[in-house]
């Protein structure tokens, strides 16, 4: 019995946390950027063309279908001070040699700065035929942390973006990325906004048509991504908490990226661990930093439509934040990282990794009590009905803060699906996807070097 | 009980957060057909106005009416009026002269906004510097009193608000008040600036530059060391006449690392000759925990013809600092020398030497081949301020 009300009391504190900082995050999210879009009207903002310069890394392992497009997509961005670096990671299929015909690359004997270890290159290949240079190498595969590493040695540039070979960046993104560098030479890293192109139409970078996807999975993710991006990454940004930057696109100070050892290729979330490494080494050595997310620069990205592929896709990320957690444990309760530790650490240790477990011993305890007859069935029905509906709100309340971003708009129907599909996203999406990260950890050491294919799908951009 | 009470709450506030961004959907909806209400009033008042000064323009100027300027002040001391006429005015081409005739008169509403926005929140008051920015009120007028008030427009804990104050300052105050300025923003928070932003304000500044430089030459102790940096970068892309001070401060032990190497920078864009026995040293010297001034003395080298420099930059070919190879290699080019001489000059004992040469002669090809290819070549598309490899 005392041990149900112990189980109970720590049920309703979880659940009383967890709200609190959906609310607060939601809030923050909400009203920055409501504050971005009013000094956007009122020309707070760096208007003038200072051009950091930026080299982009677009690592690739067998990307014949999308690889293509994502290069001339990156040809159309409106910045002028930038190279683009391909890492082809030992592809089997056609990667390299599309890229070599397409953009008319020759093969060229290049030095390279092995600032970071890596697998060894194969070939290079440059062009000068174009607005920017544009570099291929083609190495042996070594992962998707390797094939960065030796984007970041190839790359000339003071500043690297990391970005995913199936994703396309809006058109003014790196001017707005580089932003916050401007801004305050302290900023070591920049995290941009990913947001989903299913059902997007794209011509030269600018989203001409948006609507909410037709596949009902993508649909969902949608809702999600908006709640993440739109709102958590705001508010750990306030105290310099964020410890994820999307791997799909990032901005790096090379030089301290260098410094704190690059990606780790034995880590399947590089994105994650290279933040956390991040932190570490900046408090570690006493440098003074800060980590920035900013929410209008966008990258649009496809997100799986279908269970199988998102199912492998969380296990990966689910396996990537139980390494990253597990490696920088001395983090936890740690002062000499106050806000990351007690904060962002101690969210992502008990609202991230150990949630699937927490929300299946909760459905456990509760048929335990039931057996028992200690559980008030109505009432546990109407708290569940309170619990889905304050959700689903949430999830609302974020998606509609995208009318204070820019090119996006609302249709009558998007609401609608929006409306329909945020209970069922809180609700059963978000339960698949439990039983998903708890069993990600089972046979982990068996196959936490497979990465599992995603079906591609070609990018429609014109 | 207590816990879905604290989800009602939650959820209420969620729930007028939602109408709120609906209403605000709404209002946004509306926003361009107010906008052009305003400015469509603004511009019957405004077009008469501009008609009896276009056509007195040059001779004795016919003051506006007090009547008119008491109207523009009310108007224009709200936000949406000052938006309103920021348009219109670009509409106008608000260059011509009756429109710059037109702003000059408006001096005292200008003044008074100042005051006014000087005490509105942040996002407002940065419009207001923006706007001053925008307009050009120029040298032609010493608006002595308006400087000081945007001067405290950078004392603001507001990073768009002293940006803006800048801008607008660059646009028409007095070398002096600009110093006071920069010492200012070196004071604050926002002294985490990036230098580039610092530069590309001192470039908007649209009076003499020479004056602007021999001032800032003159408070250069006074401001910040990311402040000195944009001033000696400024400096850099405005004028080749200081070499003398330059090789002062790249010869001054105290002065910090960057402002040494963005000496050398200057002396790689303007050659003098009594700077060049200090970049070979420089060069020669090729301390590891500072290769930066090597590095950067290899490429400034590309400006020193002369035997000399030739070996040393041979010499340094040989560098196990793979920078310094590079910039060297790009040097050698500059002097004249075709990369098959360098590699028999080389002899090939030094592999990494060897492959860096080599890289080079490709990369020169296929610069070549794209630029005879009709493509833009690219190095004539990167802007000032390029990084160099280093």
């Amino acid at each position: 019995m005392s041990f149900l009300f112990a189980v109970e009391a720590f049920f309703i504190l979880y659940m009383i946390l967890y709200s609190s900082f959906l609310f607060l995050s939601v809030a923050v999210g909400s009203s920055d950027l409501y504050a971005l879009k009013r000094r956007k009207r009122l020309e707070n903002e760096l208007s003038n063309d200072y051009y950091v310069p930026v080299s982009i890394l677009v690592p690739a392992h067998n990307e014949e279908v999308t690889i293509e497009a994502t290069v001339r997509s990156l040809l159309a961005l409106d910045y002028k001070l930038y190279e683009i670096v391909v890492v082809d990671d030992g592809s089997t299929d056609r990667t390299t040699e599309l890229l070599r015909d397409a953009f008319q690359m020759w093969r060229i004997e290049r030095p390279i700065q092995r600032q970071i270890p890596c697998q060894p290159e194969e070939e290079v290949y440059e062009t000068r035929a174009y607005k920017v240079p544009i570099t291929l190498v083609r190495k042996k595969n070594g992962g998707k942390a390797d094939a960065l590493n030796m984007g970041i040695n190839v790359s000339s540039y003071p500043y690297f973006v990391c970005l995913d070979a199936d994703s396309v960046l809006q058109h003014d993104s790196l001017e707005k990325i580089v932003r916050p560098v401007l801004e305050d030479g302290s900023v070591v890293a920049v995290g941009g906004t990913v947001r989903p192109c299913n059902g997007a139409e794209i011509e030269n970078g600018r989203v001409i048509r948006y609507r909410m996807p037709r596949n009902l999975l993508a649909a969902m993710q949608v809702l999600e991504y908006d709640r993440s991006f739109l709102a958590s990454r705001i508010l750990f940004d306030r105290f310099n908490g964020n410890i994820i930057i999307s791997g799909a696109f990032g901005l790096f100070l090379k030089s301290v990226v260098i410094a704190a050892g690059g990606y780790d290729a034995a880590t399947m979330g590089e994105d994650m661990e290279l933040v956390v490494k991040l932190h570490v080494y900046c408090r570690e050595n006493g440098r003074a930093y800060r980590i920035r997310c900013v929410t209008d620069a966008v990258c649009w990205t496809q997100v799986p439509v279908r269970l199988g592929d998102l199912c492998r896709q969380r296990r990966r990320w689910h396996i990537g934040l139980f390494q990253s957690m597990t490696k920088y444990r001395n983090i936890l309760a740690n002062p000499k990282y106050g806000a990351v530790s007690f904060v962002s650490y101690f969210y992502f240790l008990l609202y991230e990794l150990f949630s699937p477990y927490i929300e299946v011993m909760g459905v456990l305890t509760t048929i335990l009590a039931f057996a028992v007859d200690l559980i008030n069935i109505p009432f546990m029905i109407v708290f569940l009905g309170i619990y889905v509906a304050y959700t689903a709100l949430l999830s609302l309340t974020a998606f509609f803060a995208r009318l204070h971003t820019v090119d996006l708009k609302l249709h009558f129907t998007d609401v609608l699906k929006a409306v329909g599909l945020c209970a069922i996203e809180v609700s059963l999406l978000r339960f698949i996807l439990a039983q998903v990260r708890m069993a990600a950890l089972i046979g982990y050491r068996r196959k936490k070097d497979t990465w599992g294919r995603m079906t591609r799908q070609r990018i429609e951009i014109k | 009980m207590g816990a879905e009470v604290l989800l009602y709450a939650y959820g209420l506030v969620c729930l007028s957060m939602l109408v709120f961004n609906l209403i605000y959907g709404l209002y946004l909806r509306t926003d361009d057909r107010r906008r052009q209400r305003r400015i469509g009033r603004l511009r019957r008042r405004m077009e008469s106005q501009l008609n009896r000064l276009g056509e007195t323009t040059g001779s004795a100027e016919q003051p506006l009416p007090v009547r008119h300027m008491t109207w523009m002040r009310r108007r224009l001391s709200h936000i949406s009026g000052l938006r309103a006429f920021d348009e219109l005015m670009h509409e106008l081409h608000g260059n011509d002269a009756a429109c710059r005739a037109c702003v000059r008169q408006l001096q005292p509403v200008l003044l008074d906004l100042a005051i006014v926005y000087l005490r509105r929140e942040n996002t407002q008051a940065a419009y207001f510097c923006y706007f001053l920015s925008r307009y050009r009120l120029r040298r032609h007028m010493e608006m002595d009193q308006l400087q000081s008030v945007v001067l405290s427009y950078l004392k603001r804990d507001n990073l768009y608000c002293k940006i803006n104050a800048l801008k607008a300052l660059c646009s028409f105050a007095s070398p002096s008040v600009l110093a006071d300025a920069l010492v200012a923003l070196g004071e604050g928070r926002e002294s985490q600036l990036h230098e580039k932003v610092i530069t590309e304000a001192l470039f908007s500044y649209s009076g003499e530059s020479a004056a602007l430089i021999e001032r800032l030459w003159a408070c250069l102790d006074r401001f910040s060391l990311p402040i000195q940096r944009a001033v000696l970068d400024y400096i850099r892309f405005r004028s080749g006449m200081h070499c003398g001070r330059m090789l002062e401060i790249l010869t001054d032990p105290r002065r910090d690392k960057e402002l040494h190497l963005a000496a050398i920078r200057y002396f790689g864009r303007y050659p003098y000759e009594p700077a060049r026995e200090e970049l070979l040293r420089l060069l020669r010297r090729g301390d590891a925990s500072h290769w930066e001034y090597a590095a950067i003395s290899a490429s400034a080298l590309s400006a020193y013809p002369g035997q000399e420099t030739v070996d040393a930059l041979l010499k340094a070919m040989n560098s196990v600092n793979w920078h310094i190879r590079n910039n060297a290699s790009v040097s050698l080019q500059a002097h004249g020398l075709t990369y098959e001489e360098m590699l028999r000059v080389l002899d090939g004992e030094d592999r990494y030497a060897r492959e860096m040469l080599a890289y080079r002669l490709k990369a020169r090809r296929l610069e070549e081949q794209a630029a005879s290819d009709g493509a833009q070549p690219y190095r004539k598309t990167a802007r000032k301020g390029a990084a160099v490899s280093a």
